[in-house]
């Protein structure tokens, strides 16, 4: 069951075109992964998503539900968190934390207690004391603590420390064994990559990949450091081969990784000394679109 | 789907109150306390039968009139009837400043800092802040309007009957309320925090000058005013409730046009989209002096032009004090003995203009300075000082902005408002005599911006006492007279040792005297900048 259906989603504001006929799924319990430059429209299908924004074209539906329309019921069961968390510099943490729980009518009290100790935050403080990384344990203390069935998150570790970002990590895992579902937009592609089932990349307000990891792999190109008994003839003439280096760890090359058996072979010929074989990470997968 | 808009409206509201704990009993004690406490301390100074009859016949003069508003109820001018005259459109003007300040402060501004997208991605409804903001408003005006109309009474003073009081306060309240729900308005016609604040009391200012021109000549000037409409309620006198219908009924209508505005414009935008900006820097943007410029463009032509409407404003009544004396025999006698001779009221109203004036133009000349320590505390000037630009040149610049802008400013609301007299009136008033009147007032503009130029240097985090020191010694010389200041105590407002032309013949000394402390101030103001840290 999708969660999260977006179709055709277009939103302009006056005359520019934000978002150009985006389509989006999010499956029931998994973690979807949102990624793209600044600019590309990630917020504003986000924004889109909660309400805040009315589509100029296109649906968006969350838990089958307009998202527009409905925004109220859809948001009794999602929690947000923005990447810049502004808060009432007159309240302490804990006051803010209590008023999202309330606004929500609903959350579990003891698992708040847990969360504040974990993200090391002190709720008895103002927030116009907090740093950023602090405003955002706010956010995410109040998000884990809702007991919501679809969290979406907006690049929501963008101030934390590596510490808290790996305890970030671990909730989403909580979160995701209760069977519930993530929208996880970020920067951080070592966190997608270690998060997130499914990826959409956005660029210039349209959707350019949508799919698993290893599907978007496939798409790609695996990085080859390779020391063979014999010099290599007319590599630059195989299929699929990009980017030819010499280093002083031998050839360095690049090859579209469905014709990675064929470059195997065609080494073998030579006598292979030593071979580094590499799947491209999601970065270099980011980039290549962004090229 | 109605119901679903406002959802969640009621927690919001406790939220408001949460949050506004201390600043909304503050605002009422000093609203509330200050109408109140000024009805026994006026008894005390114009109690007697004398006194009172007195400031009745002052109260009928024209720049009185265009100060305070219209005399009712001068059969028996009581305790009551006076104390309206005098101070229900000031109060009310006061109570409207409170509540421009609480919306925007819970509705746009909340919206700029992207507070209000974190409590409209939780189940709360589209309309629910800007409702839950109204709706403490209301009550916030209500309880205003009961503590002074049952704190008025209390002192048994004559003639402040339960009834009159009360009205006195629901005039007030009512008031408030509309600039409250206009205030909601322009925060959804404007995509910013800054100019959403800036028309609402724009409109503050608009509607007291409204009345001004409407209380002197055209009566209907007044009947569009929010503040002229409470003076129509004759508080004490007349205690007529059609103002404070009229009041709740524009309230209404703004909160309903503030609603529609809302529900259909999306969250972080205004009702008018912001313009593109420029790609490129102009040609202006190339250095200390082109960036100072470039951030105070928008306060030099918005002031500018308000002093260009207000002098003009004013201007285009001058003829109507000819009139409104030539009319009344008693006046005139009363008037011609008790001035300086040969003094008109048409001198006396221009003498008060050019008071009220020089304040206002000192408002954006204040702001232009203090905008050194703006940029300064938002950690803008970091990034200009971090270049090779030296604090010296950093606050020579700002200086020499407001500098030139005091003598502009002062310029233009002078020729506007000469020339709007020279149109109306059949003989025209000497241009000379207008302008040294005015520009006399310089050397007291400079002394509060040489106070300004103290702050920045020594007390940063009090930069905002320049502004109280203005409105104190704006206070001083627009009213100490009327309730009998010393002159001492006049003489501490820069404004007070300015000789009132054309009232007073001009003395060099006083102008000397104040240009002297004002360039001192400057001189310790930048030795105190130079050596402090930056925060």
């Amino acid at each position: 069951m999708s969660i999260v259906s977006v179709q055709n989603l277009t939103k302009r504001f006056g005359k520019f075109e934000a978002l150009k006929g985006v389509n989006l799924e999010v499956k029931e319990g998994e973690v979807f992964g949102f990624i793209g430059p600044n600019g590309a429209g990630k917020s504003t299908t986000i924004r889109v998503l909660l309400g805040i924004l009315q589509a100029s074209e296109g649906a968006a539906t969350v838990f089958g539900k307009d998202a527009w329309k409905d925004a109220v019921e859809i948001h009794k069961r999602i929690a947000y968190v923005p990447g810049d968390v502004n808060l009432w510099p007159n309240m302490t943490g804990g006051e803010v934390i209590d008023l999202f729980t309330r606004l929500r009518r609903g959350g579990n009290k003891s698992y708040r207690e847990d969360l504040i100790q974990r993200f090391d935050l002190d709720p008895s403080k103002k927030c116009r004391t907090y740093s950023k990384g602090n405003r955002q344990k706010v956010a995410l203390v109040s998000a884990f603590a809702s007991e919501a069935d679809l969290y979406i998150l907006d690049e929501p570790t963008s101030g934390l420390d590596p510490l808290m970002e790996q305890v970030f990590q671990q909730y989403v895992h909580e979160v995701k064994a209760q069977g519930k579902s993530v929208l996880l937009s970020s920067h951080i592609l070592q966190e997608v990559e270690r998060l997130c089932d499914r990826v959409s990349i956005i660029r210039q307000g349209e959707v350019i990949e949508t799919g698993t990891l290893q599907e978007l792999r496939h798409l790609t190109r695996t990085s080859i450091t390779v020391k063979t008994e014999r010099p290599l003839e007319s590599l630059a003439a195989q299929p699929g081969v990009h980017d030819i280096a010499e280093e002083a760890e031998g050839t360095m090359f690049s090859v579209d990784t469905e014709l990675l058996g064929q470059s195997i072979g065609y080494l073998g010929q030579y006598g292979i000394v030593s071979l580094e074989c590499t799947p491209p990470t999601l970065e270099q997968l980011f980039m290549r679109h962004y090229e | 789907m109605l119901k679903r808009l406002f959802s969640g409206t009621s927690a919001l509201i406790l939220f408001i109150l949460r949050r506004d704990r201390v600043r909304i009993p503050a605002w009422l004690l000093l609203v509330a306390g200050f109408t109140v406490a000024c009805v026994p301390l006026f008894n005390n100074m114009f109690g007697s039968a004398d006194e009172l009859q007195g400031m009745a016949e002052m109260m009928q003069n024209p720049a009185m009139i265009a100060m305070v508003g219209p005399v009712y109820g001068l059969d028996n001018y009581h305790m009551g009837a006076m104390y309206t005259n005098f101070m229900l459109v000031l109060m009310a003007m006061l109570a409207g400043a409170m509540n421009i300040f609480f919306v925007t402060r819970h509705t746009r501004q909340d919206e700029e800092f992207g507070r209000l997208e974190v409590v409209r991605s939780l189940p709360v409804g589209r309309l629910a802040n800007l409702a839950a903001t109204m709706l403490t408003a209301v009550k916030m005006n209500a309880v205003m309007a009961l503590l002074i109309g049952f704190g008025m009474v209390v002192f048994g003073v004559d003639g402040v009957t339960l009834s009159g009081s009360l009205i006195f306060g629901a005039a007030m309240g009512a008031a408030g309320l509309v600039f409250a729900a206009a205030t909601a308005v322009f925060c959804q016609i404007s995509g910013s925090n800054r100019t959403a604040s800036g028309m609402a009391l724009f409109y503050l200012v608009l509607a007291y000058m409204l009345r001004a021109a409407g209380d002197v000549g055209a009566e209907a000037l007044s009947l569009i005013s929010p503040l002229g409409l409470t003076s129509r309620t004759q508080a004490f006198v007349g205690n007529y409730l059609w103002p404070i219908w009229v009041l709740l009924g524009a309230a209404v209508a703004f909160a309903v046009l503030a609603l529609v505005f809302a529900k259909v414009r999306d969250l972080g935008q205004g009702m008018v989209a912001a313009r593109p900006g420029r790609r490129h820097a102009g040609r202006l943007l190339s250095g200390p002096l082109g960036l100072a410029l470039r951030l105070s463009k928008t306060t030099l032509l918005v002031w500018g032009f308000v002093l260009v409407l207000f002098g003009v404003m004013y201007g285009s009544v001058m003829d109507q004090m000819d009139t409104f004396i030539g009319e009344n025999e008693t006046l005139q006698q009363m008037f011609a003995a008790g001035i300086t001779d040969g003094a008109s009221y048409t001198d006396e109203f221009v003498a008060l203009l050019m008071v009220l004036m020089s304040a206002m133009a000192t408002i954006p000349v204040l702001g232009l300075m203090l905008r050194l320590r703006s940029e300064e505390k938002q950690g803008y000037l970091e990034r200009v000082l971090a270049g090779s630009v030296s604090r010296v040149k950093m606050f020579g610049v700002y200086f020499g902005i407001a500098l030139v802008a005091s003598t502009v400013f002062k310029l233009i609301s002078i020729l506007s408002l000469w020339s709007a007299a020279s149109i109306v009136l059949d003989a025209p008033p000497a241009l000379g005599t207008y302008l040294s009147a005015g520009l006399n007032y310089l050397p007291a503009m400079w002394v509060l911006l040489g106070l300004a130029t103290l702050l920045i240097g020594f007390f940063p985090k009090r930069t905002g006492l320049a502004y109280g020191y203005l409105g104190l010694s704006f206070f001083l010389v627009y009213m100490g007279n009327l309730i009998g200041f010393p002159d001492w105590v006049i003489h501490l407002s820069p404004f007070g040792n300015i000789p009132r032309l054309p009232l007073e013949a001009q003395n060099w000394v006083p102008l000397l005297v104040l240009a002297g402390i004002s360039a001192v101030l400057v001189g310790l103001g930048l030795a105190g900048y130079r050596k402090r840290d930056l925060t």
